[in-house]
Formats: C-alpha cells, sequence, structure tokens
C-alpha cells in the first residue's frame, strides 16, 4: 500500500467559540488534482493554512508527505509551492528580487535559479513588470508572481487558495494553460475556488465544504452517482451545499 | 415615510459610533492583547468580561484622580528645597576617603561642609543647620546601603527634590510639548502610510462634510491618552506653584481640554491637505524631514533643561504674550486672572479649531480627489516608480533587509539615521560628556554600552514588523523562523560591536586606565550587548503584531517594549558603573537569566505567529519569574521615595512598607495576568494552592516539612554566624548580615522579616521563579538556579547561608507542592536569625 501524499485526520479548527473547519477527513495521491469547492466562510482557506502551518488545528493532524504540517513545518515546505488568496507582498523590493530572494530561501544554486527565473518569466510573460516594486503590481500580476513563486522550487505539491479570482479572461486562460500543464508534469495540485466550470475542467476529484463540515468528496461521476442527479458539477454544488445554506 | 437623520442626528451617531469602535478596542486590547481577533471570525467579549473591564476602568479612573490628588498635597507641603553645588560633592567625596562614614566624626564634618554650602547663604542658620543635619545622614546612610543591591536605588529616597527645578523643567518640556506638537503630527503620530479617515464612507450619506471631520475632531481629541495624562499633570504642577491651591486641579483641566481640541482640529486640517495634495512619495519625503527636525528640536529642548535655573523667569519672555501660550500664562498667573486668561486661552482655542474646521471642510468639498481616491496597490505613483538596479545578485535574508531599508525612507531613518543622530546631537549639545566621559575610563564603558544598547533598540522592534503581512513569503520557505531571526540579531549584534570596539580602542588610547578594573570594564561592556540584543531582539520580535496593515501598527505594542528596554539597558548600565562586585555579579546574572527566558519564551510562541486566536497554553515560564524578580527589585526603592516624598515617613518605615506592597503588587500583577491570558489551574502552578485534592494531608506535610527545613536551615545559619564570629573584624560581618547601620525597630524587624519576606519573596523565587526554571530544567538545576539569585540578593556576607536555605525551601516546595511549606521554612529560618543576631 502505498503512503497518500496528504492526508488529514479529523482536522477542526476553531476560532474561539465559532468552527470554521470541523472534523474533516480527506487524503490526496501523488499525482492528483483536487478542488476545494464551498460558499464564502465555509472554512477553505482555514484548511489551506492548515496545511501550511500557518494555524494548529484544534484537534486532528494534517500530514503532508508523512510530516506534520505544524510541527514539521520546516520540512513539510521543501515538498509545497503556496499560492494565497490575496498575495501581500515586501514593499520596496521588485518582483525579480522577491523571485531571487525566495529562490535564495529554498536554497537553489545561483546559476540553477538565475535559469529557472528567466524560465518562470518568459512563461508569465512579465518581463516589463519585472523591475517595478511588487506591491504596485495589478491584482492579476501579484496573483501572477505568486504563483511564480510557488513552482520556484519545482515543489511536489502545489496549494493555490484561489488561483483565479480577480484575474482577466486572458490571465485566467493563461494560469490554466500553466497548471494544465504542471498537471501533465505530474503535480500534486490541491486548489479552492467557487468557479465550479473551471473546476470540473481540472480536478480529477472535488472535495465540497459547506457549513463548516466535509459534504462529499470524489469524482463528478462519484458524486454524482452519491446525489442521484446527472447535472454536472455545478448542479452538485448547489444540491449540496444549498441544503446547508438554507 | 423615510426620512433622512438631520447632521445632528448624523453627528450623534457618528459620535457614537466612534465611541463603540473605541472602546471596543481597548476592551479588545484589555481582554487579551496577544489573542488579535481575525476579522470577521471575531470573539465578542462575555457579558462578564465587559463587567471586569468596566470595574477594571472604574479603578484605573480612580487611581488617576486619586494620584494626582495625592501628588498636589505632597507639592503644597514642600518647603525648603535643598541644592548641593559640585564643590561641596568634591569635599564630600574628600571626606569619605579619609574618615569611615560610620565615624560619628563624619556626620560632624559633613554637616559644616553642607552648611557652608554658597546655596545655603540666604537661609537662616538654624534652618540651615536642619537642612544640612538632614542631609549627612543621608549620606551616611547612602554609604551604608551601598554593599547591597538596594543600595543602588535607595539614596535617591534620601535626597529632598528640588522640586523648584522639576518645574522649571517642566516648563521646557512643555515648551516643546507646544513646538513640537505640530512637527510630531507628520512623524511618529501622523502616519502618511494609513488613510486614517476611515469614516469616508459616511461621504456617500447625504450628510453634510463638516458632521464626519467634528466626528474625526472628537475622535482624536478624546482617546488622546497621552495629551490627557501628561497635559493634566503639567498644568496642574504649574498652577499649583503659582499659588492656586487645590483648585489648580480644575483650572489645569480646564486649560487642557480646549487646548486638545485646538490641537486635533489643526491635526485634522494637516492631514486633510496632505492627503488631497501630495502624493504618497511626497508626504512621506515631507513626514521624514519632519521628524528628523522634531527629533532635533525635542533633543535641543530636553538639553536646555539640564541648565534651567534661571528659568523661572520664562514668564517674562516676550513669546509669552502670543496667543498660543495664553494655556501657560493661565497656569502661571496667580490669583483669578488666572480664571481670565484660561477663559481667553478656550476662546482662542474654539475660533483656531473652527478656523480649522473651515479649512478642512473646504478641502474635501469636491471630495477626495487627490491621494485619497487611490487605494494602495495601483499603478503609477503610489511607490517610488521602479527599481534601478538589474542585476541578478541572488538575494539573502539579510541582502533582502538592507534593500529594503536602503529604500525605505522610515526604516532607514528609524534604524540607522536617529540613532546615529542622536549621538552627533547629544555630543554637539553636551560638550561636556565628552570631557566627563574621557575623565574616567568606567564613565566611558557606560556611555559606550549606552550609545551600542541604543543602536539595536530600533533595529530589533523592526525585525520582525518589516516582514508584515510578507511573511506567508518566509513561512512557505523550509527555514525554522527562529534561524532567521537569529540572523537578523547576528547582523545586527556585528553592527553594533562593531560601534563598541572602535569606541573602546579609541578610549583605550586616549582615557587614563588601570590595567585590573579597565580589563574588567571593557568586558562588562562587551558581554552586556550580546546579552542585550538577544534581550532587545526576543522582545521586539514578541512585541510585534505582523498581520497589521503598516508599519506603525505592527510595532504599536513595541512602544511598551522599548520602555522596557530603556530601563534594562539602565539596569546594566548600573553593572557597569558600581564598584560592587557582588551587585556587578547579581546584575549579570539577571541579564543574562532574562535573555534566556526572552529568547526562550520566543521559541515557545514564535510557530504561533500566523496563528490569530490560538495561543500556546500559557504556563509558566522563566519569563515570568525573571520579570517578577526585577519588578519586585525595582519597586520597591520606588514605593520608599514615594512614600517619603507623600508621607514624609521615615526610612525604616516606608522600606517595611514598600517591601509589602511591592510584594503584593507583584503577585496581584502576575496572578492577573495569568489569568487574562486564560492560564488553566493558576493558584496550583504558581504553587498558591497544593497540586493534589488531599490538602489537609498536605497541610499536615506542608506543617512538617517546613518547620523542619526552617529549623534545619537556621541550625546552618547560626554555625555560620558561628564561625564568622571566631574570624577578625566580627563585629562588621554581623552588622553587614542585617543592614545594622539603619536601626529599625523590633515590631517593624519582625514584620518585615518573618511575615512580609517570606511571602513576598517564597511566592516570587519559589512559586514563579522556580516553577518557570522547572518547566523546561532538570528540578536540581531549578532549585540551584533559583537559590543562588535569591542570595545574591541579600547583602553580600549573608549570600552563603541564604543559598543555603534557598535551596531547602525549594526542596521543601517540591516535596509538598504548596507555598505554605517554603514560606514556613523562610519564616522559622528569619525569626531565629533576627533572635541570634
Amino acid at each position: 500500500m502505498h503512503e497518500p501524499l496528504v492526508k488529514l485526520i479529523d482536522v477542526t479548527r476553531q476560532y474561539g467559540q465559532f468552527t470554521a473547519i470541523d472534523g474533516l477527513n480527506l487524503t490526496i495521491d501523488n499525482g492528483e488534482v483536487i478542488a476545494l469547492l464551498g460558499p464564502n466562510g465555509a472554512g477553505k482557506t482555514t484548511t489551506l493554512r492548515m496545511l501550511m502551518g500557518h494555524l494548529c488545528p484544534s484537534r486532528g493532524h494534517a500530514y503532508i508527505g508523512g510530516f506534520d504540517c505544524f510541527a514539521q513545518r520546516y520540512e513539510v515546505m521543501k515538498l509545497v509551492g503556496y499560492l494565497p488568496d490575496e498575495p501581500v507582498f515586501y514593499e520596496y523590493l521588485s518582483g525579480g528580487e522577491l523571485l531571487r530572494f525566495m529562490g535564495k530561501m529554498h536554497g537553489l544554486p545561483n546559476v540553477q535559479l538565475a535559469k529557472r527565473i528567466e524560465y518562470l518569466v518568459e512563461t508569465f510573460d512579465f518581463a516589463d513588470a519585472i523591475d517595478e516594486y511588487a506591491v504596485n503590481y495589478s491584482r492579476g500580476m501579484k496573483k501572477k508572481l505568486g504563483l511564480a513563486i510557488a513552482l520556484l522550487h519545482e515543489p511536489k505539491l502545489l496549494i493555490l487558495d484561489e488561483p483565479s479570482s480577480g484575474l482577466d479572461p486572458f490571465a485566467t486562460k493563461i494560469l490554466l494553460e500553466l497548471l494544465s500543464a504542471q498537471i501533465t508534469h505530474g503535480t500534486t495540485i490541491l486548489f479552492s475556488t467557487h468557479l465550479m466550470e473551471q473546476a470540473e475542467r481540472l480536478c480529477h476529484r472535488a472535495a465540497i465544504i459547506g457549513n463548516s463540515r466535509l459534504l462529499g468528496v470524489g469524482t463528478i461521476a462519484e458524486l454524482r452517482q452519491q446525489l442521484a442527479t446527472d447535472g454536472n458539477l455545478e448542479q452538485i454544488f448547489f444540491a449540496m451545499a444549498g441544503k446547508t445554506i438554507n | 415615510m423615510q426620512q433622512y437623520p438631520t447632521s445632528w442626528q448624523t453627528l450623534r451617531l457618528l459620535l457614537t459610533l466612534v465611541l463603540y469602535r473605541q472602546l471596543n478596542k481597548i476592551m479588545v486590547q484589555l481582554s487579551a492583547s496577544k489573542t488579535k481577533i481575525a476579522g470577521s471570525k471575531s470573539r465578542r467579549p462575555t457579558v462578564g468580561k465587559k463587567i471586569t473591564i468596566g470595574v477594571f476602568t472604574v479603578i484605573m479612573a480612580v487611581v488617576y484622580i486619586f494620584s494626582s490628588v495625592l501628588f498636589t498635597s505632597g507639592f503644597i507641603r514642600l518647603t525648603n528645597p535643598i541644592r548641593l553645588y559640585q564643590v561641596t560633592w568634591d569635599q564630600l567625596s574628600d571626606l569619605k576617603d579619609k574618615v569611615e562614614v560610620t565615624d560619628p566624626q563624619f556626620l560632624v564634618a559633613a554637616e559644616s561642609i553642607i552648611a557652608n554650602d554658597p546655596d545655603f547663604i540666604d537661609m537662616s542658620p538654624p534652618e540651615r543647620a536642619h537642612d544640612a543635619k538632614l542631609f549627612a545622614e543621608c549620606i551616611v546612610k547612602q554609604t551604608a546601603y551601598e554593599n547591597s543591591f538596594i543600595g543602588l536605588f535607595v539614596p535617591h529616597a534620601c535626597y529632598p527634590l528640588d522640586y523648584q527645578k522639576l518645574v522649571n523643567q517642566g516648563t521646557l518640556l512643555a515648551l516643546y510639548w507646544f513646538v513640537a506638537l505640530f512637527s510630531m503630527y507628520f512623524s511618529s503620530s501622523f502616519n502618511i502610510e494609513s488613510t486614517k479617515i476611515d469614516t469616508a464612507f459616511l461621504l456617500n450619506l447625504p450628510t453634510p462634510s463638516w458632521v464626519l471631520l467634528v466626528g474625526k475632531i472628537f475622535e482624536y481629541a478624546l482617546f488622546n491618552m497621552a495629551h490627557w495624562i501628561i497635559g493634566f499633570s503639567f498644568f496642574t504642577v504649574c498652577a499649583l506653584a503659582s499659588g492656586h491651591g487645590w483648585s489648580s486641579l480644575l483650572l489645569a483641566w480646564l486649560v487642557l481640554a480646549p487646548f486638545i481640541f485646538m490641537s486635533s482640529s489643526l491635526h485634522l486640517m494637516l492631514e486633510t491637505l496632505c492627503l488631497q495634495y501630495l502624493s504618497f512619495k511626497r508626504a512621506q519625503d515631507i513626514q521624514f524631514v519632519f521628524g528628523v527636525l522634531s527629533f532635533i528640536l525635542f533633543f535641543t529642548l530636553i538639553n536646555s533643561i539640564a541648565d534651567s535655573d534661571k528659568l523661572w523667569g520664562i514668564t517674562s519672555l516676550p513669546w509669552f504674550n502670543l496667543p498660543f501660550a495664553w494655556p501657560l500664562k493661565a497656569v502661571f498667573t496667580p490669583g483669578i486672572s488666572g480664571w481670565l486668561w484660561m477663559l481667553s486661552s478656550s476662546l482662542f482655542a474654539l475660533i483656531i479649531s473652527l478656523g480649522c474646521l473651515y479649512i478642512s471642510v473646504n478641502t474635501i468639498k469636491h471630495g477626495f480627489i487627490g491621494r485619497f481616491a487611490t487605494k494602495q496597490g495601483q499603478r503609477g505613483d503610489a511607490l517610488a516608480a521602479t527599481a534601478s538596479n538589474r542585476t541578478w545578485r541572488p538575494l539573502g535574508l539579510l541582502g533582502k533587509d538592507l534593500l529594503t531599508i536602503s529604500r525605505n525612507r522610515l526604516l532607514l531613518s528609524m534604524t540607522f539615521v536617529l540613532p546615529l543622530l542622536m549621538i552627533v546631537i547629544y555630543v554637539m549639545l553636551f560638550p561636556n560628556l565628552i570631557t566627563v566621559a574621557a575623565s574616567n575610563f568606567r564613565n566611558t564603558c557606560a556611555l559606550i554600552f549606552g550609545v551600542s544598547s541604543y543602536l539595536l533598540i530600533p533595529s530589533a522592534s523592526s525585525s520582525l514588523s518589516m516582514e508584515g503581512p510578507a511573511i506567508w513569503m518566509l513561512m512557505s520557505t523550509p527555514r525554522l523562523l527562529l534561524d532567521l531571526l537569529r540572523q537578523k540579531l547576528l547582523m545586527w549584534l556585528v553592527v553594533a560591536l562593531m560601534y563598541a570596539l572602535t569606541m573602546l580602542t579609541v578610549a583605550f588610547l586616549f582615557v587614563p586606565w588601570d590595567t585590573a578594573n579597565g580589563i574588567a570594564d571593557a568586558t562588562m561592556v562587551l558581554v552586556g550587548i550580546p546579552i542585550f540584543s538577544v534581550i532587545a531582539f526576543s522582545m521586539g520580535a514578541a512585541g510585534t503584531d505582523v498581520q497589521a496593515a503598516n508599519l506603525q501598527e505592527r510595532q504599536k505594542s513595541n512602544g511598551d517594549a522599548n520602555m522596557a528596554l530603556l530601563l534594562i539597558a539602565g539596569l546594566y548600565t548600573q553593572a557597569i558603573y558600581t564598584t560592587s562586585v557582588h551587585a556587578r555579579l547579581l546584575l549579570l546574572v539577571l541579564n543574562l537569566a532574562l535573555a534566556y527566558a526572552m529568547w526562550q519564551r520566543l521559541e515557545y510562541r514564535l510557530p504561533w505567529i500566523l496563528d490569530p486566536t490560538v495561543n500556546p497554553v500559557r504556563r509558566v515560564d522563566l519569563g515570568d519569574g525573571v520579570l517578577a524578580v526585577i519588578l519586585f527589585m525595582l519597586a520597591q526603592p520606588l514605593f520608599v521615595l514615594w512614600l517619603k516624598t507623600s508621607f514624609d515617613l521615615e526610612l525604616d518605615k516606608s522600606l517595611v512598607i514598600s517591601f509589602s506592597i511591592t510584594g503584593v503588587m507583584v503577585a496581584s500583577i502576575f496572578l492577573s495576568l495569568f489569568w487574562s491570558r486564560g492560564m488553566p489551574n493558576i493558584s496550583e502552578s504558581t504553587g498558591l494552592w497544593p497540586k493534589s485534592r488531599l490538602w489537609k494531608a498536605t497541610m499536615q506535610d506542608s506543617l512538617m516539612w517546613g518547620m523542619g527545613g526552617g529549623l534545619f536551615a537556621a541550625m546552618i545559619g547560626v554555625g555560620y554566624l558561628l564561625i564568622l564570629n571566631s574570624l577578625p573584624a566580627a563585629d562588621i560581618t554581623v552588622d553587614n548580615m542585617v543592614s545594622k547601620s539603619v536601626v529599625i525597630p523590633f515590631y517593624l524587624l519582625f514584620i518585615l522579616t518573618v511575615i512580609a519576606a517570606p511571602l513576598a519573596e517564597e511566592f516570587i523565587f519559589r512559586g514563579l521563579l522556580f516553577n518557570g526554571l522547572r518547566a523546561t530544567l532538570p528540578s536540581y538545576w531549578a532549585v540551584l538556579a533559583s537559590s543562588a539569585a535569591f542570595a545574591l540578593l541579600h547583602p553580600t556576607l549573608s549570600v552563603l547561608p541564604v543559598f543555603v536555605m534557598g535551596c531547602i525551601a525549594a526542596i521543601v516546595y517540591k516535596r509538598c507542592e504548596w507555598l505554605l511549606a517554603p514560606v514556613l521554612t523562610h519564616a522559622v529560618y528569619n525569626l531565629v536569625m533576627i533572635f541570634v543576631v
């Protein structure tokens, strides 16, 4: 039996009296692409931040590559590339400088780092903006830079929080192409979104979260079977999440 | 039918909003300053907590009023300030070298020297004799205390304060306050980066803009605590000095209130103008220039306080008639005309406020069309255009920090420019400083330590706040945050050490020094800087709220930390100054322990840095222990000072009372701290209540072990005394053991040593320090270390038996897990000792 890459066991997180996510169990295998679906405030970001070791689960454990996400953050970060919901960058540093800084922090050798940055800048097509301060970037540009930073050290797992929110159709297209390339490359991807159509196009499996609980997880076909409808993911989502909203 | 509220109703709504927001802010800060509340997931304070906070606020208000009344009464009773000139001091030190201070001859000689002081000439002979006697006694007492730690602080309590001089200095401070008020708005208190008019959304409502702005003025005025507190005490003192008596309190308040409203309106006007007409970059430049200017101003004025003896004539200066100085005029003019000046200054303040309001309203007549309209993060002018260099050099953590500092003017001025500027200004303003420092190698060393540690404070507080919300980037790299902080610490330590070494080299070349002392002093400096840097960085990082949007917000609680750091640096400077090896050792050990404790606390806390609501479970840690010891040590002399000046108590009584008050105060501060941070099982983990439920059995145990331990320790103590007595110079040793040079009546001695000391000291040394040490160290180390700190706080000759007693008390406590046992041990030991001695 092989060990799954990501393992969430009974993960619960409370903010004071408020329970953001309750008893989440989920495993993700190598090379899988999983979409985390759910309405606003369902606990998607909290889940991802617990995987990143930013937050400590109130109960249960999260593991990536067999390492505890909170206690062994150091090991986990070698495997993971992360794009936050709204990436905030250091003031007074340009995009290029940020890439160089992050590469150095990941311990990439200089020559390899230079090549990698060159490649990413070309792929993302932001050679023009590379010398501008990152805080001046538009929202889409910030997302692109964040994604470039996440991909810098060629991680085994990408954790993306709402990768396409705030992006225009062009940027979204580029993003999707990039992610597809990563998928064929064998990278495992966990991303949260509320765009059904996009999720359906990319993911192997979807996990639907509503009202702080995992409502269902599986391939689109499995979810369909579970609900005995033959709609698309959007209809499944409404059928599952809608119940809890009302 | 829908009806829009009138302007007045809107204003009332707005003020309620402001009030609620500020109260919530205070509540959140009070209820859990570390558990920051994250956006929508806010945890509303419960009713119980609200009541607690309400009670707390009332208590604070009562304390505020009570202390100002006490201060007032103390001030009114003051008579005959005593001043001593340098000549007299030199003569006295000569005398000290020749005659033993304990010798009655010394007292007589000192009295005659002081009575001939030129400053006493205008007093009547009996008065002069009385004051001289008083002062000579102070000197004798000070010298008697010199060998014990408390000697570092108690002498200050002995000197009658020179209130006239204090008032003069206060006047100059106020001058600074007036002038700097306006420039300061551009520097620290006025933050260009953030757009403060956060109620601007109300402009979308059909409400005239003046309503919004008036609301803002009220917000600035009502919640400017510093102005209310500083201004109130300052004006009160001035009014008292001009003979207004008890009505000074009212007069001061009436002068202050309109003035604060005026300054708030000015603040608002400047802010509106800046937001409307200046680009971000330009505004930041202006802020930088004004920041530096007000800094220079501050130090120029502070410096002139040094020779403010003649400043009482301040009222005759021409600027005193300018309307801006009318509040000062009101409090300096005695009698009814003072009240008239108060009225005119209020009227003037009102007119200025209205003028400012008018300008502000006109500035935003067409809405915010300046920078305010564009949020930060847009392209273009928001930040300086682009980074110029296009090299592909890799960028490590320190490289990134230095690059950011070189580009961000605010950070640059905070970390590099201001400390350097401060040194330059000091040297320019106090040419004497160089002469004094150069005359004595020890003074030079103290100065070098001061400069180097001052450099470390701003860099320490910027260590984490520089990262800010972008810290997720560091958190997603496979590096431990603690290691990264260590790197930053090392960099700044190297900078500070380089400064220190350069200055030490210069000092070794130009200042006369003798081998033994010179090397010891220089070592103290070089050892002190790393210790201090660890303390500064741990406290700076712990006090940072990384997730706040702008730099000032992030460093908000660093203000307190910086005050504490200055105090700690001062404490260490004392260690360099003092001649007593004992005091040096104690201060070194305490600082070392503090550094270790703070770093440990940071390490424990750091993984949770991005977690807004959950904290690691609070436990009694070494930091609590060390802080309690330091607080206990520092607060005592302050209380002695307070009791002496306010109630004119004798030194002996003040000592006993202050010891007890400090004990209770430290205990209640720490207990309420634990309680507010939600620590589980407080009384068990501090030893106030036995851990096992069978408290009756534990009581038996504690009685037996406590008494037994006390008798055993007392036996060793008596044995030690017998050995000492068989040695030559025995009389002095016995005297020194209990600081006999100050004769304390027996009943006071009994209360102090058998009741107050065991209770206070056992809670601090066993309940907090021993328990804190136990959390990370093996028990036997905890026993030894806590007893060592305990023993070092006692007079030199009693260190050994007290150390043994401390060890026994710690072991007894460990056996019973209830403080009753070591309290008994301590009480029995002290009882036997006072009877034997």
